[in-house]
Order: C-alpha cells, then sequence, then structure tokens
C-alpha cells in the first residue's frame, strides 16, 4: 500500500511539473505570437504559432493519444471498454463542433480578409491570459484526480471554473460593451458581426463548459470520483481544453492578423 | 379491438384538441388585436399543437410523447412570453404582426423543443448523472406497442420508432406536393388564388409556403428514414447488443419530433418563401415562419449529427469478434460514410441557417450587403453540406441495394472491397463538389471549371457500384419477391437520375438548365433511385425480422408496379418541360409554352404514386398484426441476424457470434460466414 | 525536467524561428495589387473648375494621393457602383482620410455642370470632388489620360448613354501616375494600395 501511493506520488509529480512546463511554452508561444503581430504582420507565421500551441494543447493537455490506447478488455459492459468508447464519442463529438468553429472562421476570412476589427488589445490579451491560466489549473486537477488527490482536485478545478467565469465577464461585460462604444457594434458592419458572432459563440461554449465544471465539482465532493473511476472528470478536462484550443485560434484571427479597419 | 380504442379515442379527441386550440389562438389574437382574424397563426399553431397532443393523450394518455408535446406547447408560450416580458420592461414593441414579436417566437420556439426533451423524458438519465444517481443499465420500459410512443434504450425500438415517423413525414410532405402539383395541372391559376386568405397568407403565398416546406420535411424525412433503417439493421449485422451510446440514440431520435413540429409551425406563422434553400436577402425578409424553419432545421440537424457519431463510434467499439474491416457487411460501410458526412457538415447548415437568424434578430449583416456582407457567402456554407448531403440520402439506400443483391441471386457480391471504398469515396469526393450548385450564382468565374471536374468526378465511385451491381447479377438466379423488385427498380431510376446529372455539372449546359423543372426531375430521379426505393426494400426485407411477420406479397407487387411506371413517367416528363421553359418554385406557367398536357399527365402521376404509397401504408400496418407468420430465415441470407428466429429477441444474440468467412460467399459450398459461440 | 518535454519545447521555438528567418528573408516587400506605371509618367495637369467656383489644379495636390475616376451623372450602372467601391475604400482609411483625394471628372459636359457633379459626389462622401468644365476644358483632359467616350443615341425624352473608361486612376503624392483599376476591384485591394502609398516616402515604389 505505501509503495503503491509512493509511486503515485512520484508520478504525480513528474504528471504536474510537465503541466507547468507545457503552461510556461503556451505563455511564451503567445508572448512570440504577440511580438510577430506588433513586428512583422505576418498572417503565417502567425497561423504558424497557433498550429503549434493547439498541437501542445491537443497532446499534453487533452491526451489525444489515449484514443489509440486499446484495453485488452473484450467484455462490452466493463468501465474500461466504455471508458474508450466514450472517448471516441467525445473527440467524434469535439470533430463535429471544430466544424462550427471552422465555418465561423471561414466566415471571418470571407468576409474580412486582410483586415481585422479595432478592438482593444489589452483586454484581449487579458482575456486571453486568464483562459490560459485556467487550462494550466484545469490539467493540475485532472492530474490530481488521476492520483487520487480530492481535495487538491477541488481547489484547482474550482480556481479554472473561477477563471472560466472571468473569461465569461471579460468578454461579456467588459470586452463588449467597450466595443460597442468604439462603435463596433452587432449590426455596424460585417467587422462588428463577426466579432460578435465569433467571441458569442465562444463564450457560449466555455458557459457550458463552467457549466459542466459545476456538476463535476459538486459529485466529486460527494467522493463519487476515483483515480480509477473519473470518465466524467476527463471529459469535462478534455473538453475544457478544447475550447482553449478553439480561443487559440480565434485569438489570432479577431485581434492579430490582418490590417486595422474602421 | 382493444387497440383500436384507443385510436379512435386519440382521434376523437385530436379534432376537440384542435378546436379548443384554434378558438384559444384566435380569442388570444382578438384580445390583442382588438380584430377578429379566422386565420390568426397563434390559432392555427395552437390548434396543431393542441389537436396532436390530444390525439396522443387519447392514445396513450398523459405520458411520454403526450407529455412531450404539452411542454413543448407550455415551453414555447412561456419563452415567448419571457422576451415579451422584457420588451415590456424596455419599451419596446410587445406584439407584432403574428401576435408575438419575431424575438420573442424564435426564443419561445427554442424554448419549447428543449422543453420536449425533458417534457418527453429524453434526458432524465442525464439528469441523474449530473446529479450523481445511479441510472440502470436496463430501462423500465413499457411493453407492447405502446413502448413506441416512449423513449426506448433499445436501437430497434428506435429504428422503428425513426421509420415510422419518416413514413408520416413522407405523407405530410406528399400530401403538400399534391396541393401544389394540383394547382400546376393547368395553366393559371386554379385554387390557391390571390383572393384565397390562409394563416394570413394569399393563395400564392400558400403555395410558396408549401412548396418550400415539401423540400424540406422530405429531406428531414430521409435523414430520419435512413436513420430508422441503420439504427435497426447496423447493430444486428454487427453483432452489438446496442449501439455504443443508446441515450445519446434515443436523444437523436426524439430532437427530431419536436424539429418536425417546428417546421409545420412554420406554416401557420406567415409561411416563407424561399423553398428548402433559405437562401438571403430573401430570408432575411421572409415572414417569422422562416425563422421557425431554420429552427426545425437546426434540430433536426443535431438529430443527424448525434445520430452520426454514434454510429461511428458503434462501428468501431461494438463488432463481433472476427469482423475485420473487410469482413463488415457492406450496408456498415454505406452507414460509415453517410455517417462521416452528417457527424460533420450538418454543423455548417445549422451555422449558416444560425447566422441569417441574427442576421434578421440583430441586424448583423454577414449577408447584408449594405452592411459590407455578401450573400455568396452563405451560399458557400448551406451547400458545404447540403451537397454531401444527398450523398447521406443515397448512400445507405446503395449499401441496401449492394446488401440485397447477392442474397436473390445467389451470386457473391461483385468486387466488394471495391464497393466498400467507393462508398467512402463518393462520400469524399462529396465534400469537394458543393460550387456546382453556385454556377449561375455570381461567384468567381474561376472556381466553375475545377467544381465542374470535381463533380463529374463522382460519377467513378458511383460507375464502381452499377458495375459491381450488374456484375453480380449477370448469370445469377435471379428472384423477385417485393425486395427485389424494389431494388431493381432504384437501380434503374438512379440510373436515370446519374445521367441526367452531368448535364447539371457540366457549366456550358448548366447555366441554360439551372432552376428548371429539368433540375427538380434529375434530383427527384436521384432520391427516389437512391432513397426511396431501396427504403421500400428495405423495409420488406427487414419487416419479418421487427415483426415476425411479412408483408403481403400481392400488395407489395401492386406497389411495385403502381409506383414504378408513375414515377418514371413523372420525372422524365418534369425533364421534358424543363428542357421546354418551365421554371422551379413558381406557381404558374405560360399556356404558350404548350406544356399544360404534360403537366396533367404529371399531376395524375403523382396521386398515382399517392395511391401506391396509401396501398403500401396499409400493407405496412395491417401486417404488424395479420401479415403471413415468418420466424425463420425466409430469404435464406447469410447476414447473422437471419440465423436467429424473428422476431429478434430484446437483447439480440442470446449467443454471440465469431465471423469466421467472407459475408458474401452465396453459392460456394460450405462457405460459412458466422459461427455461434454455443454451436461449437 | 523530462527530456523529451525540453526537446519538444526547443523543437517548437526552432520551428518558430526558422520560420521567423524564412519570413524575413523570402519575404518580398509589399506589392501593389492594382496594375502599376513602369516608368512612373508625371501626372498631365488638370485645371478645372470646382462647385464653388473656385479652379481645382491637379499640380497643386502634391503630398496627397489623388485618384481619379471619370464618368458622368447620368451613369446608370458602373459610376454608382465604382463610387461606393471608392467610398468603403475612403472611409475604412481612418485617420489616413486626409491624404486622399477622390476625384470625379465628366465626360459628359452637356449635361454635368460643376455643381451637378459635387451634388451627385456629395452622395457618397461629402469629401469626394466633382469636376467639369466646357467640352474645349475637358478634352485635352481625357486626351492626356487616354480617357475614351462616346454618345449613345438618343431616346425619345432626349437622354442617351455615355460609354466611356471606366479605370480608376491613381495619382502618387509626387504627382506621378502610379497606379490604375479596372472596373470591379474589390475596394480591399485599392485599401491596400493607398495605404503603401500613403507611407511611401521616396518616390520609387
Amino acid at each position: 500500500m505505501a509503495s503503491t501511493s509512493m509511486t503515485h506520488s512520484q508520478d504525480k509529480a513528474s504528471a504536474l511539473s510537465q503541466g507547468l512546463v507545457i503552461f510556461i511554452y503556451l505563455a511564451i508561444l503567445t508572448g512570440i505570437e504577440f511580438f510577430i503581430a506588433l513586428t512583422m504582420d505576418s498572417a503565417p507565421l502567425l497561423v504558424l504559432v497557433a498550429i503549434v500551441k493547439a498541437g501542445l494543447v491537443a497532446y499534453y493537455y487533452m491526451h489525444i493519444y489515449r484514443l489509440t490506447a486499446v484495453e485488452a478488455e473484450t467484455d462490452h459492459h466493463s468501465y474500461a471498454y466504455k471508458l474508450v468508447s466514450n472517448r471516441i464519442g467525445l473527440w467524434l463529438f469535439l470533430l463535429s463542433d471544430s466544424f462550427v468553429f471552422g465555418g465561423l472562421l471561414t466566415t471571418r476570412i470571407y468576409l474580412l480578409g486582410p483586415t481585422r476589427p479595432a478592438l482593444n488589445q489589452f483586454l484581449g490579451l487579458t482575456v486571453t491570459a486568464v483562459l490560459l491560466v485556467s487550462s494550466f489549473f484545469m490539467n493540475r486537477a485532472e492530474t490530481s484526480m488521476e492520483h487520487g488527490d480530492r481535495k487538491s482536485f477541488l481547489l484547482n478545478a474550482t480556481l479554472t471554473m473561477l477563471l472560466g467565469v472571468a473569461f465569461l465577464l471579460g468578454v461579456v461585460a467588459v470586452e463588449w460593451p467597450n466595443a460597442i462604444r468604439e462603435g463596433v457594434t452587432p449590426a455596424s458592419g460585417t467587422a462588428g458581426a463577426v466579432f460578435f458572432m465569433m467571441t458569442g459563440m465562444h463564450a457560449f461554449h466555455v458557459f457550458t463548459g463552467v457549466l459542466f465544471l459545476l456538476v463535476v465539482l459538486r459529485n466529486a465532493r460527494r467522493g463519487l470520483y476515483s483515480a480509477e473511476k473519473h470518465w466524467a472528470v476527463e471529459a469535462a478536462t478534455v473538453y475544457w481544453h478544447f475550447v482553449d484550443l478553439v480561443w487559440i485560434f480565434f485569438y489570432p484571427a479577431l485581434y492579430l492578423i490582418g490590417k486595422l479597419i474602421g | 379491438m382493444k387497440n383500436i380504442k384507443p385510436l379512435w379515442r386519440g382521434l376523437l379527441l385530436l379534432f376537440i384538441g384542435a378546436l379548443i386550440g384554434y378558438v384559444i389562438g384566435v380569442a388570444l389574437d382578438f384580445l390583442v388585436m382588438k380584430a377578429v382574424n379566422f386565420s390568426a397563426p397563434v390559432g392555427g399553431l395552437f390548434g396543431l399543437l393542441g389537436g396532436v397532443s390530444s390525439f396522443f393523450f387519447g392514445l396513450i394518455g398523459y405520458r411520454w410523447i403526450t407529455r412531450g408535446l404539452v411542454f413543448q406547447l407550455i415551453g414555447t408560450i412561456v419563452g415567448a412570453l419571457f422576451v415579451t416580458g422584457i420588451r415590456f420592461i424596455l419599451g419596446m414593441d410587445v406584439f407584432g404582426d403574428f401576435f408575438f414579436t419575431e424575438p420573442a417566437w424564435v426564443f419561445g420556439g427554442f424554448v419549447g423543443g428543449l422543453s420536449f426533451l425533458v417534457g418527453v423524458g429524453a434526458v432524465d438519465d442525464w439528469f441523474k448523472w449530473a446529479m450523481g444517481e445511479e441510472t440502470s443499465e436496463h430501462h423500465e420500459e413499457p411493453s407492447g406497442w405502446e413502448r413506441y410512443f416512449s423513449v426506448s434504450l433499445d436501437h430497434k425500438v428506435i429504428g422503428i420508432q425513426y421509420t415510422v415517423t419518416s413514413l408520416l413525414l413522407i405523407s405530410i410532405g406528399g400530401t403538400f406536393a399534391l396541393i401544389f402539383r394540383t394547382e400546376l395541372a393547368h395553366s393559371g391559376l386554379q385554387f390557391l388564388t390571390t383572393t384565397l386568405h390562409l394563416f394570413d397568407q394569399n393563395g400564392l403565398q400558400i403555395y410558396n409556403t408549401l412548396m418550400s416546406l415539401h423540400g424540406m420535411i422530405m429531406i428531414i424525412s430521409i435523414l430520419i428514414g435512413i436513420a430508422g433503417v441503420i439504427n435497426y439493421v447496423v447493430p444486428l449485422l454487427l453483432g452489438a447488443q446496442d449501439m455504443a451510446f443508446p441515450r445519446l440514440n434515443a436523444f437523436s431520435y426524439w430532437i427530431a419530433v419536436p424539429a418536425a413540429v417546428l417546421l409545420l409551425s412554420s406554416l401557420f406563422l406567415g409561411g416563407f418563401d424561399t423553398g428548402w434553400t433559405g437562401y438571403p436577402p430573401l430570408s432575411a425578409r421572409a415572414p417569422v415562419g422562416m425563422q421557425m424553419f431554420f429552427l426545425g432545421v437546426i434540430f433536426a440537424g443535431w438529430s443527424s449529427i448525434l445520430g452520426g457519431l454514434n454510429v461511428l463510434a458503434t462501428v468501431l467499439r461494438m463488432r463481433a469478434k472476427g469482423m475485420t474491416a473487410f469482413r463488415m457487411p457492406i450496408f456498415v460501410w454505406a452507414a460509415i460514410a453517410t455517417s462521416l458526412i452528417s457527424a460533420t457538415a450538418t454543423q455548417l447548415i445549422g451555422l449558416a441557417f444560425q447566422l441569417v437568424m441574427f442576421e434578421r434578430l440583430l441586424g448583423m449583416g454577414f449577408f447584408d450587403p449594405v452592411k459590407g456582407g455578401d450573400p455568396i457567402l452563405f451560399q458557400h456554407l448551406f451547400w458545404f453540406y447540403s451537397h454531401p448531403a444527398v450523398y447521406v440520402f443515397v448512400l445507405p439506400g446503395l449499401g441496401v441495394i449492394s446488401e440485397l443483391i447477392p442474397v436473390f441471386v445467389r451470386k457473391p457480391l461483385y468486387g466488394y472491397r471495391w464497393v466498400a471504398m467507393s462508398s467512402l469515396g463518393i462520400a469524399l469526393v462529396g465534400f469537394l463538389v458543393w460550387a456546382h450548385h453556385m454556377f449561375a450564382s455570381g461567384m468567381n468565374e474561376y472556381l466553375r471549371v475545377p467544381f465542374m471536374y470535381s463533380t463529374l468526378l463522382v460519377a467513378v465511385p458511383t460507375g464502381v457500384k452499377f458495375f459491381s451491381w450488374v456484375a453480380t447479377m449477370w448469370k445469377g438466379k435471379i428472384e423477385t419477391p417485393t425486395p427485389m423488385l424494389f431494388v431493381v427498380g432504384g437501380i434503374v431510376v438512379f440510373l436515370l437520375g446519374g445521367l441526367s446529372g452531368p448535364p447539371n455539372a457540366t457549366v456550358a449546359t448548366d447555366l441554360h438548365l439551372t432552376d428548371t423543372y429539368f433540375i427538380v426531375g434529375h434530383f427527384h430521379d436521384t432520391i427516389f433511385g437512391g432513397f426511396v426505393f431501396p427504403f421500400f426494400a428495405a423495409i420488406y426485407y427487414w419487416f419479418p425480422k421487427a415483426t415476425g411477420r411479412r408483408m403481403n406479397e400481392t400488395l407489395g407487387k401492386i406497389h411495385f408496379w403502381m409506383m414504378t411506371p408513375s414515377f418514371l413517367t413523372l420525372t422524365l416528363l418534369m425533364m421534358r418541360v424543363g428542357l421546354i421553359g418551365m421554371r422551379r418554385r413558381i406557381a404558374d406557367y405560360d399556356p404558350a409554352l404548350h406544356i399544360d398536357g404534360y403537366h396533367l399527365v404529371m399531376t395524375i402521376c403523382a396521386f398515382l404514386i399517392a395511391a401506391s404509397v396509401f396501398i403500401f401504408l396499409i400493407n405496412f400496418f395491417r401486417s404488424i398484426k395479420h401479415g403471413e407468420e415468418a420466424t425463420g430465415n425466409i430469404w435464406n441470407s447469410r447476414s447473422p441476424e437471419w440465423q436467429v428466429p424473428s422476431p429478434m429477441p430484446a437483447h439480440n444474440y442470446d449467443h454471440p457470434f465469431e465471423v469466421v468467412g467472407e459475408p458474401y460467399d452465396y453459392g460456394l459450398a460450405g462457405s460459412q460466414y458466422v459461427k455461434f459461440v454455443d454451436s461449437e | 525536467m523530462d527530456r523529451k518535454l525540453a526537446w519538444v519545447g526547443l523543437a517548437s521555438l526552432a520551428l518558430i524561428a526558422l520560420a521567423i528567418v524564412a519570413t524575413l528573408m523570402l519575404g518580398k516587400p509589399p506589392q501593389f495589387r492594382g496594375t502599376t506605371y513602369d516608368p512612373l509618367v508625371p501626372a498631365p495637369e488638370i485645371a478645372l473648375k470646382k462647385a464653388n467656383g473656385e479652379e481645382y489644379r491637379l499640380t497643386d495636390q502634391k503630398g496627397k494621393v489623388v485618384l481619379l475616376y471619370f464618368g458622368y451623372t447620368y451613369c446608370p450602372d458602373i459610376c454608382p457602383t465604382t463610387l461606393a467601391t471608392l467610398k468603403q475604400a475612403y472611409t475604412n482609411l481612418g485617420s489616413d482620410a486626409n491624404k486622399v483625394e477622390i476625384v470625379f471628372i465628366t465626360v459628359d459636359p452637356d449635361r454635368d455642370t460643376p455643381q451637378s457633379m459635387q451634388r451627385y459626389v456629395n452622395q457618397f462622401d461629402a469629401s469626394f470632388i466633382g469636376l467639369s468644365g466646357s467640352t474645349a476644358d475637358l478634352q485635352p483632359v481625357w486626351t492626356e489620360y487616354g480617357i475614351f467616350r462616346e454618345l449613345g443615341p438618343k431616346d425619345a425624352s432626349g437622354n442617351y448613354i455615355v460609354s466611356h473608361t471606366a479605370r480608376i486612376l491613381v495619382v502618387d503624392k509626387q504627382g506621378n501616375l502610379h497606379l490604375s483599376y479596372p472596373y470591379g476591384e474589390q475596394w480591399q485591394d485599392i485599401l491596400f494600395d493607398l495605404r503603401l502609398l500613403i507611407n511611401q516616402g521616396g518616390s520609387q515604389g
């Protein structure tokens, strides 16, 4: 018993430090992204940085490789077998959902082309940072649950949720009224329409992610998840990172790429 | 007798409920508008919902689907009142042309649709999970016919629910077609005249609404129909006990029901005149009915997305032992190809319609040139789904054809791997052809030629299928019971649809043919050949599996021999009048075209098709109770589901099977496809 | 720290650094999207009356980018759509708009006075300039700029169509004819070029 908890704690430490390193990478890349936008104004470079960031999130935070982890279990009713099916189902859903966001990006490219709306850069960078930090805590929360540390899970998941709420407020209660004051309204033209539709659709997903986390938090408090059985926690985590991944593309598309208009 | 009684009770209540709903609606309208308007939209809507809810109340009492419909009615009103209240507080207009204002109707319709799902109980288990409660693997379900009106998790029940709903919607959509087809029987306006006044629309507006609704209701009924066949058959073919996600499966079905209600309600809220495509700027100006249409399509879209996702997960995870990729039944390959499209591309029609919805609600200028928007963008987003969608419609049907031919010619399927890959090929190429719908739309001209060639490329994998069918039948011992008749009919009709395709795909000829009746003839051929004929074949074929009784052969043959010639005459004449100059989507035409005679024949053919489908429906419902018993392998098939007695046991195979051979080795001595584990 | 993770980080940075270097080395200076005059030619002089009676001389406009467009107020299609396109490009210049001048010169002096030309362009933007004059004043301008015009037959009410060259001509800050656009150019492309021209210090492009 003692030895298993020892190995667990070792694993946990390295898993947590991995999450931290990835977070630092993402933060540095975001900084580079902003710098490129300021100095070079090169859309292909910004897209490349976004793809690298998305790759890191998909691999290290969303654990996409788990999809290919085929277990020896053949009993279709066992938890292990269903877990893999559930993962496939969730990823298929994300694939489907990404077509919505892809369609919105297409709309943005088609209508705005090499221009971008006049938005508050400070607010944009702030909400991006908030969402990135929330992903960091989400990863800590999941890692804690994987190692049976419920207390740490509750703390980190609560932080994630609060940061998610902060992101929502930042977009809906600060950035939107700010844009409207600057004359970028839903009805002002295509730039406003695209901005509100993209941020609105994304904020809706963050909102559902917050609800999902609330449910998971409540059930975790009641002790329904363990290190072995916590599919709901994994699903909420993957979904949360997916929403962050979408923002990795939306942020440069709205704030960084293209010439300012208006 | 026991079952007929609730039916009569339901029908009686249908009329009473509809009447009461209508009267309440008209009275409410009077209170707000201070004038009696017998065609008040809200009266029609309340009549529809009141009537349908009362029907099911009479049939099964206040539970399951009845509860869902009542929830939808209440949800719609509460949602609409909520927005109306906010508007009242903000000092905006409280009531609009159609009783509630447009934002109130949209929010009400949305809340109503979700309320249905809560009321019917499709989300009960998920609520329990969210609350941390246990749910049992095996649901408490009513027994007998009543379970088909409740949320069942059994894929066979859901498959039948889908199929019957599809038949119901086909009947409704077909009735709409008969109405406007009758109007077209002669040039000039007969009964849909400008003096007609119904649901705040005149005769021409009614024509537009019915024509548009015919399109979309048929499309939804096809999506539901293929979901029905796939749901029923795929787990059986795979040897699975159920779909990978049974609750999601039930949810996918039940979300299609409020979708149908929303679609129909557009008829009462001013209708819409855009055709099924809903192009802006017309759709940005159409009455509120347009929004109900959008909501209905978005709901139905989710049914299709989640259903497709479920099929993919099921095929990936639930196959029997030994069933490798190229030992799967060919229909499963078709289901994969179809599901890949519906699980992904469907999002884009939903998005396109949402963008128009928000353009109307908030003045967002996506497609409004005055604000810098571009209507062509809508067409790109719309067709990115709606062209692959036609492959969603036909691929399962083509799969049924490939599945049934070997059974009825007693020969192996020719070129199994090529046929399997051709389904995926069609799906893949289908993603790259959408702009051939836009040759005349004013999109960039340089896009025309690449899209012309990618479209013509679809003929290659489709040709593979035709060669396989012909080669499989070649020198086979062809038997022609009803399912095989429909298979052969489907091949002939689909061939006509296929051959009339390249003229539309080629830019030079399409610029002349676009928006004519030639197109109407072309796509009716593809959809009948690719969906309707195989769908009937599938029903005749698997009916005994579901009920333990077979459908009447004589009636089946009458159905086929009445429908096929009528249908061929109808579509060939459609193409003919199209070439002469008949435009699509119009209520009247120039007598100088001298096509009155053709139109009269087409109308007669349409009624003959309707009569044949009516015969089918009688056969279908009668055979459930009174059909000839058929519990064995009546088609002498090698497929696993026919190796066990009919009707299928509750949890499918009592003993799991293992795949030990090739699926279509008909006529090869000693070959075996599946082996049941206990039979060793 | 995990070695693999360090490699991933380094590889990401290296990839992006490589891409940045490649962009800097291979990236061409921004190119004009319109058709460039090669070599640049000094724009021929234009001296015509404005609506308020003052004389407009093109040589007085050095330091500003001037867009010349020839048309007439009875124009049924091409002129209003082109002016609408110019308006969109002009509005989206934002604070740079005062460095750009949009001039609409008639090809139909019999019907267009300086006043009616100005009234017409005001419907798009009040800072646009409409110019007219006598045929004798205009003929050299049309000839120098290669503007083709042909009066169509008169209809019953005496109206007629004028066929004319529909290109937009751009004169840079140094007073050289620098770019031209065919009919149907996207406003985004025009905006792109205007920004380049505004920011160009030297005389070469």
